[in-house]
């Protein structure tokens, strides 16, 4: 069979766009080893765990109702929540990574750790800033919601074990490439190509790196390098992660990025550094490796297909 | 691939079949339904945390800048600007300064009374608040100046 030369182009972009699209289907849905989930569901929730514990909830409650705002999915509760209720929902909350870590009931566990988290936060944020501090954490651990973690004694490669960590990480992906396209979408390459970085610089340095601060913003090439570097590392994100050898990589360029940004402006994106970390060092291991060595006894297997 | 746990051949092969097709199609579901949210809500811009439009430091910053500051105005003249605590949660209460004027007289009272509380400050010792806009320039050297102030709005807590 031919095809004219008229319909040969979108024919061609058709099945090249369905052959893309079936990769990608292929790749999400094959198979993969019992702890590589483990790893990154273990991971993410000690993340959880992490920031449910270090933060101290109950300064929602010193916030007066009138000043609490609603524009979160905790908007429907009135007013401002008990500090009881505050204390009640971390150790809720971590209790639920505890289980995840005991691989007792991690499934439930993890989803009661997330709710808590989500909550807390919801609540944290109520006060009239959209705060994006624990936002990567949260989304990049909603596709493991739906994830069934390995049992004791359970092993073997599976689907069911292959698609989370994928998930996960596309939807990682899709959150720095999305930071990057709404720079792009409000100030174009301007934000690159601008003093946009040099007053970011002067007007939102800390005390602590003041003179460093005031040394990248008095040589427009070393702003604008930072500038550019961050946008293109938020633009590639989707290559970079896509590859496993480069997964590493990415994490290491994010922990720069963030640590530069703390150090220079003091905003806190600790829980984005190891949300990436959690589940991109994992992924950038060769399948039949796993992070960590552990002593597993040997499961009676057999080969299906 | 390989099956886990169970040597009971066939009967597991199927069933295993069936556990991977069941899997994959949850695996479509919960990865494309996440990701064509995420681009939806940028796309329309909604903030309905946790749900975000992800902007972060997206705008342009130049020289010029401008703040909302609520200014305290005791009986005999005295201005005590407002410096509210240090913690984020407090701290970030300051965002709902652009929305004051567009409140009832009640909420704005209310909400002003809430704000002389939280910086230490007895509502009882103010004649009035004021919420000023100050407009910022800076040149090369980083350090501004103050070109405008205006005050949009007055309050007596």
């Amino acid at each position: 069979m031919s095809a004219s030369p008229q319909v040969a182009g979108p024919v061609t972009r058709r099945g090249a766009a369905r052959r893309l699209v079936d990769r990608a289907d292929a790749a999400l849905t094959a198979p993969g080893p019992w702890y590589r989930l483990l790893e990154v569901h273990t991971l993410v929730a000690l993340v959880i765990g992490l920031r449910l514990a270090v933060r101290d909830w109950t300064r929602i409650a010193d916030r007066p109702a009138i000043l609490t705002q609603h524009w979160t999915v905790v908007g429907w509760y009135p007013g401002a929540p008990p500090a009881w209720l505050l204390v009640t929902l971390q150790v809720v909350g971590l209790l639920g990574v505890v289980l995840v870590l005991a691989r007792y009931r991690g499934r439930v566990g993890f989803v009661v750790a997330w709710v808590a988290y989500v909550t807390l936060c919801a609540w944290w944020g109520s006060s009239g800033k959209v705060m994006h501090n624990d936002v990567l954490t949260v989304t990049v651990a909603f596709p493991l919601l739906f994830s069934r973690p390995p049992a004791r004694g359970e092993t073997g490669s599976s689907v069911r074990f292959g698609w989370p960590p994928r998930a996960a990480l596309a939807v990682l992906a899709t959150v720095y490439l999305l930071t990057g396209l709404q720079k792009l979408r409000h100030s174009g390459l301007h934000w690159v190509f601008s003093d946009n970085m040099t007053w970011i610089l002067r007007q939102g340095a800390v005390d602590r790196a003041g003179d460093l601060a005031a040394f990248v913003a008095d040589h427009p090439w070393l702003a604008q390098g930072l500038a550019g570097g961050a946008l293109a590392l938020e633009l590639t994100a989707p290559v970079w992660l896509a590859i496993r050898q480069t997964r590493w990589l990415f994490a290491v360029a994010a922990l720069i990025m963030h640590t530069s940004i703390w150090w220079l402006l003091g905003i806190d994106y600790s829980a984005w550094v190891l949300t990436v970390a959690a589940v991109a060092i994992p992924m950038s291991l060769r399948p039949d490796r796993r992070l960590l060595r552990t002593r597993v006894a040997a499961p009676v297997t057999v080969t299906a297909t | 691939m390989v099956a886990t746990r169970t040597g009971d051949g066939r009967a597991a092969a199927v069933g295993d079949e069936r556990d991977d097709a069941h899997e994959s199609r949850i695996a479509r579901r919960v990865t494309i339904g996440t990701i064509v949210v995420l681009l939806l809500v940028a796309l329309v811009q909604l903030e309905l945390w946790p749900l975000t439009a992800f902007r972060l430091f997206s705008t342009v910053r130049t020289g010029d800048s401008a703040g909302l500051q609520l200014v305290a105005i005791a009986p005999d003249g005295t201005q005590q600007p407002l410096r509210l605590p240090g913690d984020q949660v407090l701290s970030t209460t300051g965002h709902q300064y652009p929305d004051l004027p567009h409140e009832s007289a009640a909420v704005q009272r209310a909400k002003v009374r809430a704000w002389l509380v939280a910086c230490g400050i007895d509502p009882a010792d103010v004649a009035k608040v004021e919420l000023v806009r100050t407009s910022r320039s800076a040149h090369a050297s980083g350090t501004p100046q103050v070109t405008a102030t205006k005050v949009l709005l007055e309050v007596t807590p």
